[in-house]
């Protein structure tokens, strides 16, 4: 198939039906099931700082008895933050439960948030403020250092988000 | 839930004292005035003329010449969107309001215009009262054009960022109909990987959705409510 160009007018896009049109604006809604609220529900559930200082070790490792300590430490390079959002994307998608799943999505977002908190780098396709929204509230609900490291990265994507030219 | 319900959920989505972009906008000067008028005529033109084609006031003229007649008007008057972001009305509201006064300051200008049922309807606010079909029927063109202005400012993020066949993606999903296999097929992709292309562009088409309710004056922490309140009011 041919690329096509995105149209650069509303005239140019195809005639909308008020039922294709309010099927469309609910496409703006919010989801409840998004992996994020999933992630907080867990993380706020019993236990949910154990559960994530144990998700972040089984992830990321450990280091003198500090779960992800390379995630936090701004001398980790871009590559290998890559690299780790990619490995949590094949966990994901191999995760054989809902945990195993988790534990992924929360190793691609703590990636994510180390590349923008260390290196003010975008490392998905997501949109910044779409990222900026989702870190914030993950930074409300995780304990010490990450919470700053994922408010330091919410900051930082909110930035990128207004460089942005029109 | 009833009208006067979602009249309070829209307005408690519309925060009065959050700095709006059409006040930042025409702070600026000229080229924000220009951005603003851009903004109005491509989301609110439309939804304006539906109002002016269903009002008893079709003899004053072309209904878009009427529309941009009103639009310059508002535009010139230095507190207009001020008291706007004060009502804590959702835009679209509060320019039918305008719109319906300007109205009646052209009636008032041809007092022989109007007789009767015509002048009857002038001197109701469209805000208040029962839903109408005139209303509907702008509220509708309202969700259309914010659509229609969302796909439009998705489509350029996504083209931009290189992600054009991803917007591809959505747009054989959400408008051809198509099943993710034939998206995949035309694409030449997998089928995961047509899925995940049209997640992506999707997110880019919500925030583009929700960056139009937020720039009108929704709370970003209310915007579901906002877009809520619009689909309830479009409903017939």
């Amino acid at each position: 198939m041919k690329d096509k160009p995105s149209p650069k007018t509303a005239g140019e896009l195809p005639s909308l039906t008020p039922t294709m049109a309010s099927r469309l604006l609910r496409l703006g809604l919010s989801e409840s099931d998004q992996p994020v609220d999933l992630l907080l529900e867990r993380v706020q559930a019993a236990e949910g700082a154990r559960w994530f200082a144990s998700a972040v070790t089984a992830v990321f490792g450990e280091s003198a008895g500090r779960p992800g300590a390379e995630l936090l430490s701004p001398a980790t390079t871009l590559a290998r933050l890559r690299l780790w959002k990619r490995q949590c994307t094949a966990l994901a998608e191999q995760a054989a439960d809902q945990d195993s799943w988790l534990q992924a999505m929360l190793g691609y977002f703590l990636a994510v948030a180390a590349a923008l908190a260390h290196h003010q780098a975008m490392i998905t396709d997501r949109p910044p403020g779409e990222a900026q929204a989702t870190l914030a509230k993950l930074a409300a609900a995780v304990p010490l250092p990450w919470s700053n490291l994922l408010s330091q990265a919410s900051r930082n994507a909110r930035s990128l988000e207004t460089q942005t030219p029109p | 839930m009833c009208s006067t319900q979602v009249g309070q959920v829209a307005r408690q989505a519309f925060q009065p004292t959050q700095v709006t972009w059409i006040l930042a906008a025409l702070a600026r000067g000229t080229s924000g005035r220009r951005d603003v008028n851009r903004h109005l005529m491509e989301v609110y033109a439309q939804p304006l003329e539906v109002y002016v084609r269903g009002s008893s006031c079709r003899w004053a003229g072309e209904p878009m010449e009427i529309v941009h007649g009103f639009l310059a008007d508002r535009l010139g008057r230095a507190d207009y969107f001020e008291k706007w972001q004060r009502s804590g009305l959702p835009l679209r509201k509060w320019l039918i309001n305008g719109l319906h006064f300007y109205l009646r300051e052209i009636a008032d200008s041809h007092p022989d215009a109007l007789r009767g049922d015509g002048w009857e309807s002038l001197l109701r606010d469209p805000s208040q009262g029962p839903k109408t079909k005139l209303m509907v029927a702008v509220d509708r063109a309202c969700m259309a054009t914010i659509v229609r202005q969302a796909l439009v400012d998705a489509g350029r993020e996504c083209e931009r960022r290189g992600l054009g066949r991803h917007w591809q993606a959505f747009q054989l999903y959400y408008f051809r109909d198509l099943p993710f296999a034939d998206v995949a097929c035309d694409l030449n992709e997998k089928v995961e990987k047509a899925k995940q292309m049209t997640r992506i562009a999707r997110e880019y088409f919500r925030s583009a959705v929700r960056e139009l309710f937020i720039r009108d004056g929704a709370d970003p922490e209310h915007v579901d409510d906002a877009i809520r309140s619009l689909l309830k009011d479009a409903e017939s």
